[in-house]
């Protein structure tokens, strides 16, 4: 799973609150709630990143959670693909 | 045949039939949605017919739909037809599944998926002094985005609720209360029999989270949270250019927000109380 792009499917509504983000895919009826570390992480699925060059990228952002973030990261990324809003390639 | 005309957000169902029955139990459903001059011809035609042994049929825009008795399950097929026919071409706003109420010029704002809990959370707040609004749905202009037009049907109470909602009857309409096996539909004014509606936008919403036994529990909901809340409560996104998200977002920022978890209605009332934001015409 490490080593796979990340890839975001495309035509989402995005809204951005405070740290947070709201998006909503017209074609899938699905929208999803982002908080800080969420909208964060959805910001870096660009197309081009793996998901350990996320985790990696975030470690370094914090480093004090480091421990933490993988474990986090994949849980998300798993929860986006369960519903169809990104796919692992 | 007599003709009845049922009129929301702007759009408005004709409904024929014949006996006195049948005009009865339409009034019963929809007698504060009765339009006598609507904005707009009808857009569809809904024709009951009943016979002697009290079996209603419906026929829609000339196609056979439904058939059943005057009773609860029948009266939630009437409910969801002619809102599906008032929703099916309304542009120019959304229409969210939710509750409301409101308490002096404010307008509380219960948006939730069936079994929630809008309509029980929605007839204990009628009873304690509330205005009935809606307990289903809602449709927020955006040509208008200080008006809320609401679905004023009688209460839909699923069974399981039944026991709460008859300790909450006052008088008024009491005798047209209808129940059967699936529920109860009670007339908003056998709980209050004050009614003076308003279109006020949402001052408040409250997403009610209904487990029995559960202890109260409020908790704030930030503006994304909200606003992915709303989407999931859309029901004629699909008749609008971003399915209404830009107009949901904007409602999400507008007004507090909270969860609600509660297994009773105790301590319910000085905690939705507090909630409420001061008076538009207070300081």
């Amino acid at each position: 799973m490490y080593q796979k792009i990340v890839q975001l499917k495309s035509g989402f509504f995005l809204e951005r609150m405070d740290e947070e983000i709201v998006v909503y895919h017209p074609t899938l009826t699905t929208s999803l709630y982002l908080n800080e570390t969420g909208a964060l992480v959805w910001q870096l699925c660009d197309g081009k990143r793996t998901v350990a060059e996320i985790i990696e990228l975030l470690c370094r952002m914090y480093p004090e959670s480091a421990q933490q973030i993988g474990p986090e990261v994949i849980a998300l990324l798993d929860s986006f693909v369960a519903r169809q809003v990104a796919e692992l390639r | 045949m007599k003709d009845f005309l049922v009129t929301f957000a702007g759009q408005t169902v004709l409904i024929r039939f014949e006996s006195g029955r049948v005009g009865s139990f339409l009034a019963l459903l929809f007698k504060d949605m009765q339009s006598f001059h609507p904005p707009r011809p009808p857009t569809s035609v809904l024709e009951f017919t009943d016979d002697a042994i009290g079996r209603l049929t419906l026929v829609e825009n000339g196609e056979f739909c439904a058939a059943g008795t005057f009773g609860v399950s029948f009266a939630a097929v009437v409910f969801d037809r002619v809102m599906f026919h008032l929703l099916r071409d309304t542009g120019g706003g959304v229409a969210l599944h939710a509750g409301a109420v409101a308490h002096e010029q404010r307008v509380l704002l219960i948006p939730g998926q069936s079994g929630a809990g809008k309509s029980t959370l929605t007839a204990w707040l009628t009873s304690r002094g509330f205005t009935y609004l809606t307990d289903e749905l809602v449709f927020l202009s955006a040509a208008e985005p200080r008006r809320t037009d609401s679905f004023t049907r009688p209460l839909h109470i699923k069974p399981g609720a039944r026991k709460a909602v008859k300790m909450m009857l006052a008088g008024g309409d009491i005798g047209d209360v209808l129940e059967d096996d699936h529920g109860m539909i009670v007339p908003h004014r056998a709980i209050n029999p004050s009614f003076l509606p308003i279109e006020s936008p949402p001052s408040v919403l409250l997403f009610p989270d209904y487990r029995p036994g559960a202890s109260l529990v409020v908790e704030r909901l930030s503006p994304a949270r909200v606003g992915a809340c709303l989407m999931a409560c859309n029901v004629n996104g699909r008749n609008l250019a971003d399915h209404g998200f830009g107009q949901l977002m904007a409602v999400a920022r507008s007004a507090p927000a909270y969860r609600l978890v509660y297994g009773s209605f105790a301590g319910l009332e000085e905690t939705i109380a507090a909630l409420l934001p001061a008076r538009p015409d207070q300081p």
